[in-house]
C-alpha cells in the first residue's frame, strides 16, 4: 500500500473506504428497518430470516454501546494525560547536550510536533479527528513541517512520538506499533498454545480424580501460585528455564529464543483455565443426566468426555476469543523480562521516556481488543448454546 | 385394666409430695442453662482444626514479628552502602547477603516488608469499607445500576494494569507523593470489584422471605442491609478481604516493576527490592538478591491467601454444627 503514488493510495483508500462504509451502514438500516417492522412486515423469506434473527440485533446494540465505551475511554485517558501534567515536563532532560538559547526553542518545537498547540479542547478535537477510523493524510513531523517522504493516507493516526534521543525524526505511532506487533504475536500464540493444552488435561483430571490426591495437590498448587506476584512467579520460571539451558533474552536474529517466553506465559496461565474447568465439570456431575447416563450402565470415562466435559465446556467458550485477541497484546511482563520489543516493552519504554503519545495509542488499542473480545465472546456463547435466546422477556 | 393402673401412678407421679420447693433464684433468671450458640466462636473453631491454618498463622506471625522488630539486629543505613561488599552472600554479619551497591538485603527487605503491608492494609481497607457500603447501597436500590454498571463496563474494557500504570504516571509527574498516588492508583476503583460482587449477591437474597417479612414489618434500609443482608453474605465478604492484601502487594510489585513505585534508597517497598534485584544482569550468578527478598513476599502473601481461603470455609454457616 505504502509503494504505491500519493494520489492513486489516496483515491484507493477513498473509494475502499466509501464502499465499505456504504455496506456496513446498509446492512444496519436493513437490521433495523425489519427489527422494527418497517420493512418486509408479512414476508418469510431467506432474507428476512437472516436479519430478523435475534442474535444479530443484539450484536448491533452491544458493538454501539461498545464504541460509544471506547469513545468515552479515549477522551478520559486524553484529558487525564493532558491535565495532570505539564507539557514543559516532556522536555525534561532531552536537550541537555543543546546551548541552554537553544533549549526553549526545541522545547517548543517538540510540544508543536507532538500536538500541543492550543486549548485543551482544540487539542481533544484534534486528537479525535486523528483517531476515528476515516481516510487521511498520515505523516511524521520533522520540526514542524509534514515530511513528504514518510507521509501516506491511512484511517487511524495515533500521532506522533516523542522524540528519542538518537532518532532525529519524531516517529510515527502508527509505525511503532505495526513494528512491535509480530514478536508479541509469536510468544502470544504460544503462550496460548501451551496453555489450553495443558489447562484442559489439568482441570478434566482434577475433575476426575476430585477429592484424591492428584486434585489435593492442584489446588494447593492454584493456590501459591495465584498468591504469588505475578511479576515473582515470571522471574523463578525465567530462572528455571535458564537453568535448563534456554537463552536469558531475546536477539531478533534468532526467532528460537521466543520459545522460551512464550512456555513460561503458558505456564503462567493454565492454572485458571484448569480451575474453572474443574468447577463447572464437578457442578455438572450432581446433574440428572448424568445420574441417568449411570444409571444405564455408560462407562465412566465416557460419561465424563461425552456428557460432562461437553456441557461443561460452555461457559468456557466465552473466554477464547479472548484468548485469541491478547496474544496481539504479549504480556507486559515478559517482553520486559525477556527484553523482547513488542507491544509490552513499547509500553514500558514510553511509561518510561514520558512518550504519552505511545502510552494513550496502546489504551486504545487493548481497549478496542477487549471489547471486540467480549462481544465475539458473549456471540460465540449464545451461538454454542441453545438455552441462551438473547430476547428480552417483553418481546 | 393395665391402662387404669398407669394413670393411678401417672396421678401419684404428678404428686405436690414428690417435689422439694427450693424457691426462685433471682440471678438465674435471665441466664439459659446451655451455653448460646455464638456464631463468630464456631467459625474460630472451625479453623482451629485446620493444620494448615496453624502454620500460616505461624509463618505469619514470624514475619509480621521481623517486618515490625527485624530492623533492630544487624541494621545497615541504606543510606551508605559498603562497596567493598557487593553482591555478598549471606553470612553471620549480613544475613541475607548484599545487593549490588553493598547495600544490606536483611535491612532493606524488612522495611520493605513495612512499607508494602502498611500500603496493603491500608488499600484493602479503603477498598473494603468503600466497596461494603457502595455495594450494599447499589444492590438495594436498584435505580442506581444504569451509573454504577456503565462505569463498570467501561473500567473492564480497559486493562486494569494499563489504568493503574497511566494514572500512577500521570500523578508521579504531577509531584505527587508516591505512597499515596499508589493508594490512590489502587482505591480509586479498586472497591469496584468488590462493590460489583456484593451488589450481584445481595439481589440474589432481596427477596428471600426473611428480608420480604422484615420489609413488610417496616424495617429501615439500614436495617435491612446491615442485620439481614450482609451477615448473609460473610464468606464472600471474608474470602475478598482475605485476598486483597496480597493482591495490593502484588499490584504495588508490578507497579515498581514498571518503575512506577517509591524510588528513594531509604523507603524501599518490597517490589523495589525485587526488582532492583531482577534488573541486575548477575542475579542468575548471586539469586540471594532476588531470591530472599521474593521468598518474604511469597510467604506474606500465599499465607494470606490461604487463611482468606480457610476463613471462607469456616465461616459458611452450612459448615457449624
Amino acid at each position: 500500500m505504502k509503494s504505491l503514488p500519493i494520489e492513486v493510495q489516496k483515491w484507493l483508500v477513498i473509494s475502499i473506504y466509501t464502499v465499505v462504509v456504504a455496506l456496513i451502514v446498509a446492512f444496519v438500516l436493513t437490521t433495523i428497518l425489519i427489527k422494527k417492522k418497517v420493512i418486509l412486515r408479512y414476508s418469510n423469506n431467506g432474507f428476512k430470516r437472516f436479519f430478523s434473527h435475534p442474535l444479530l440485533y443484539y450484536s448491533l446494540k452491544r458493538i454501539g454501546s461498545a464504541i460509544i465505551s471506547i469513545l468515552l475511554a479515549i477522551i478520559a485517558t486524553f484529558l487525564l494525560l493532558r491535565m495532570r501534567v505539564e507539557p514543559q515536563r516532556f522536555c525534561d532532560g532531552l536537550f541537555i547536550k543543546y546551548p541552554i538559547a537553544d533549549q526553549e526553542m526545541l522545547c517548543q518545537r517538540l510540544l508543536e510536533n507532538m500536538g500541543y498547540v492550543g486549548s485543551n479542547f482544540s487539542q481533544l478535537i484534534k486528537y479525535l479527528i486523528d483517531i476515528l477510523p476515516f481516510p487521511k493524510y498520515i505523516c511524521s513531523y520533522q520540526t514542524g513541517v509534514c515530511n513528504t517522504s514518510k507521509a501516506y493516507w491511512g484511517l487511524v493516526n495515533f500521532g506522533n512520538g516523542l522524540y528519542s534521543t538518537q532518532q532525529t525524526m519524531t516517529p510515527l505511532v502508527n509505525e511503532l506499533i505495526v513494528g512491535a506487533l509480530p514478536p508479541s504475536v509469536i510468544v502470544g500464540v504460544i503462550g496460548l498454545v501451551v496453555s489450553e493444552l495443558i489447562g484442559y488435561p489439568f482441570g478434566v483430571l482434577m475433575a476426575k480424580y476430585k477429592d484424591k490426591a492428584f486434585d489435593r495437590l492442584g489446588n494447593a498448587a492454584i493456590i501459591v501460585v495465584f498468591a504469588i506476584p505475578t511479576v515473582v512467579f515470571y522471574y523463578l520460571l525465567k530462572e528455571v528455564f535458564t537453568l535448563m539451558g534456554f537463552p536469558m533474552l531475546y536477539s531478533s536474529i534468532n526467532k528460537a529464543t521466543l520459545i522460551a517466553p512464550g512456555l513460561i506465559m503458558g505456564i503462567g496461565s493454565f492454572w485458571s483455565t484448569g480451575l474453572w474447568v474443574r468447577r463447572y465439570m464437578v457442578d455438572e456431575f450432581g446433574s440428572d443426566y448424568v445420574k441417568f447416563a449411570r444409571a444405564k450402565g455408560v462407562p465412566e470415562n465416557t460419561i465424563m468426555f461425552k456428557h460432562v466435559l461437553r456441557n461443561a465446556i460452555i461457559p468456557l467458550i466465552r473466554s477464547i476469543p479472548s484468548g485469541i485477541l491478547y496474544c496481539l497484546v504479549g504480556s507486559f511482563f515478559i517482553e520486559k523480562i525477556y527484553n523482547i520489543n513488542g507491544i509490552g516493552l513499547l509500553l514500558y519504554n514510553a511509561l518510561y521516556g514520558n512518550n504519552f503519545a505511545i502510552v494513550q495509542a496502546v489504551v486504545v488499542f487493548s481497549s478496542v481488543i477487549s471489547i471486540v473480545a467480549t462481544v465475539s465472546g458473549d456471540i460465540l456463547t449464545a451461538l454454542c448454546d441453545p438455552r441462551i435466546t438473547l430476547t428480552s422477556a417483553n418481546d | 385394666m393395665t391402662d387404669i393402673k398407669v394413670n393411678d401412678n401417672f396421678i401419684k407421679t404428678n404428686d405436690e409430695e414428690l417435689f422439694t420447693i427450693i424457691g426462685v433464684q433471682e440471678e438465674s433468671i435471665d441466664s439459659l442453662d446451655t451455653a448460646p450458640y455464638s456464631y463468630w466462636r464456631e467459625v474460630f473453631k472451625v479453623l482451629m482444626k485446620n493444620k494448615v491454618v496453624w502454620i500460616c498463622l505461624g509463618i505469619l506471625a514470624v514475619v509480621v514479628f521481623f517486618t515490625i522488630f527485624g530492623n533492630f539486629w544487624c541494621y545497615y543505613d541504606p543510606n551508605i552502602p559498603n562497596l567493598n561488599l557487593k553482591y555478598a552472600a549471606p553470612s553471620a554479619e549480613h544475613w541475607f547477603g548484599c545487593n549490588k551497591d553493598g547495600n544490606d538485603l536483611w535491612t532493606l527487605t524488612w522495611s520493605g516488608a513495612k512499607i508494602s503491608l502498611l500500603l496493603a492494609i491500608i488499600v484493602s481497607v479503603i477498598n473494603a469499607v468503600l466497596g461494603l457500603f457502595i455495594g450494599s447501597i447499589w444492590g438495594f436500590f436498584p435505580k442506581l445500576d444504569p451509573i454504577l454498571i456503565e462505569i463498570r463496563n467501561f473500567l473492564t474494557n480497559i486493562p486494569s494494569l494499563l489504568l493503574n500504570m497511566m494514572f500512577m504516571k500521570t500523578f508521579l509527574m504531577s509531584g505527587m507523593d508516591a505512597f499515596w498516588a499508589i493508594v490512590l492508583v489502587m482505591t480509586i476503583f479498586g472497591w469496584l470489584g468488590l462493590a460489583s460482587m456484593i451488589r450481584n449477591q445481595i439481589i440474589i437474597i432481596r427477596n428471600r422471605d426473611f428480608n420480604v417479612a422484615s420489609r413488610t414489618l417496616g424495617s429501615k434500609p439500614h436495617n435491612m442491609i446491615l442485620h439481614n443482608l450482609l451477615p448473609q453474605l460473610i464468606s464472600i465478604i471474608v474470602i475478598l478481604l482475605a485476598n486483597s492484601i496480597p493482591a495490593a502487594i502484588d499490584g504495588e510489585v508490578s507497579l515498581s516493576f514498571f518503575g512506577l513505585s517509591l524510588s528513594s534508597v531509604s523507603r524501599p517497598t518490597l517490589g523495589q527490592v525485587i526488582n532492583n534485584g531482577a534488573a541486575d544482569a548477575n542475579w542468575t550468578v548471586s539469586p540471594h538478591i532476588v531470591m530472599l527478598p521474593a521468598l518474604v513476599t511469597i510467604l506474606i502473601t500465599v499465607t494470606f491467601y490461604y487463611i482468606g481461603f480457610a476463613m471462607a470455609d469456616a465461616s459458611d454457616p452450612k459448615s457449624h454444627r
